[in-house]
């Protein structure tokens, strides 16, 4: 392996697909395989990697965001009110603007417009950065103050601090859980991704959305490989197309993952399914994965 | 004082005097602006509310908007947390519980019927469309002030 890490993005379109279980059972594996992982809980707005681990954090950093402050070379002209695209500021004439800061998006398009250098960067928390280890895994946990609009400003908070990490410690892996949806929040915490497994389920829903999110992999500038997990395979007897979707968005087929009572038990306690129940068929679905995946690195 | 102003009365159509009251400020389709002397209407004007369709920060667009027709008072149903501020900023002095056409809104003003609002009378996203619940809190205290009389606006209005 080269000195940058190999990152593994687990994302999905749906909700609730099993996403951060496959992540974490992973990041379990590679560990357990003397691979030094980092993980990352891109889930800004519902970051729960570290509950399913059991992993104590500790805070690091908050995640500020740019607000404007208005000095008094302001002359109330009001270019910065036309500007500003969320409505953030209302313009008082012979006055300084009013700011509502819940609407200010921290875009800076108020100070790039502004004449008379009258706008100074001020600052809000959005929200926040913590760590920790397990199973020698190194965590790395964003979390969206609640709220707050900016989820994606804290997903690259948590790539450039992850980022900085790499001058100091030699990880051969990154493995990152982002949350559900094919939105900016995603395309932070994808890029640059080598690999990406997007976890779906046999549902309607699963497929549909699985769609999104395998099209948006398609446009990513670091050309992941792209590969497909249906978790609770055996949910319906219903069939899903899933064999011309993989091809159409040229993904592969990684596994399929049946329901199974260890994983319900394991994922309530907060336990890896490959610590609780090492010796099950379910942990030799992920040991196949793993095999596959580690396959690939080398 | 009150009878030589411009009243800016949120409304529902662009047909003037004759467009019913819309209850809503921050999404109301059109502001029918009013000039008064002495306790007359002397011009109506109408303009179309860009923030109609805004996904947020609707409130302070419409507050913006009337306050560039030069209006110093405002007749509406209702005010969320953000226009109430941002009225209240630019010195318009906010009448709620405004129904039936603007011309009717205009005689109730005249008339003291109409109650001041020093405060959102009502929570934010109130006048979207659809549910949505975007849970912005309101308030930032603010002092009002003002100078004028009137109660505080908590009313029933619908």
């Amino acid at each position: 392996m080269n000195n940058k890490p190999t990152i593994i993005a687990v994302t999905g379109g749906k909700g609730g697909t099993g996403k951060t279980t496959v992540a974490i059972n992973l990041a379990y594996l590679f560990s357990k395989h003397n691979y030094k992982v980092l993980f990352l809980d891109c889930d800004v707005d519902a970051p729960n990697a570290a509950i399913l681990m059991n992993a104590d954090l500790e805070e690091i950093k908050q995640v500020e965001s740019f607000l404007p402050r208005f000095n008094d070379n302001c002359i109330g002209c009001g270019e910065c009110q036309k500007a500003c695209q969320p409505h953030a500021l209302l313009n008082i004439p012979k006055k300084k603007p009013l700011l509502f800061p819940e609407l200010c998006i921290g875009c800076k398009a108020c100070q790039i417009v502004c004449e008379h250098n009258a706008i100074e960067p001020d600052n809000k928390i959005i929200g926040k950065l913590s760590r920790g280890q397990k199973y020698g895994i190194d965590l790395i946990v964003g979390e969206l103050q609640i709220g707050e609009p900016k989820s994606a400003e804290v997903v690259r908070a948590v790539r450039e601090y992850a980022d900085a990490r790499l001058k100091e410690v030699k990880y051969d892996l990154i493995i990152i859980d982002t949350a559900p949806g094919a939105h900016c929040d995603i395309i932070h915490a994808l890029d640059g991704a080598n690999i990406v497994i997007s976890v779906t389920e046999p549902t309607p829903f699963g497929t549909h959305d699985l769609k999104r999110i395998l099209e948006l992999i398609t446009y990513l500038s670091s050309s992941p490989a792209s590969h497909i997990v249906i978790n609770r395979s055996d949910l319906t007897t219903q069939k899903q197309p899933f064999n011309e979707i993989a091809k159409k968005y040229q993904a592969s087929i990684l596994a399929e993952i049946p329901m199974s009572r260890e994983i319900q038990l394991s994922y309530a306690e907060g336990v890896p399914v490959m610590e609780k129940f090492p010796d099950t068929a379910v942990s030799q679905d992920f040991e196949d994965i793993f095999k596959k995946l580690e396959a690939v690195l080398i | 004082m009150k009878g030589n102003e411009i009243i800016a009365v949120s409304s529902q159509a662009l047909d003037g005097l004759n467009a019913p009251v819309d209850p809503r400020f921050g999404r109301c389709r059109a502001f029918t602006i009013v000039t008064l002397g002495n306790g007359k209407i002397q011009n109506v004007q109408v303009i179309e509310n860009a923030g109609m369709m805004a996904s947020g920060g609707a409130g302070i667009q419409a507050a913006q908007l009337v306050s560039n027709t030069g209006a110093n008072v405002v007749l509406t149903g209702n005010v969320g947390p953000n226009a109430s501020q941002a009225l209240q900023g630019l010195g318009i002095s906010v009448y709620i519980g405004a129904s039936g056409t603007v011309e009717s809104a205009i005689n109730d003003y005249l008339q003291g019927k109409l109650q001041q609002a020093t405060s959102a009378t009502v929570p934010s996203h109130f006048g979207m469309g659809r549910g949505g619940g975007m849970g912005r809190g309101g308030g930032m205290g603010r002092g009002g002030g003002m100078g004028r009389g009137g109660g505080r606006g908590r009313g029933q209005f619908r």
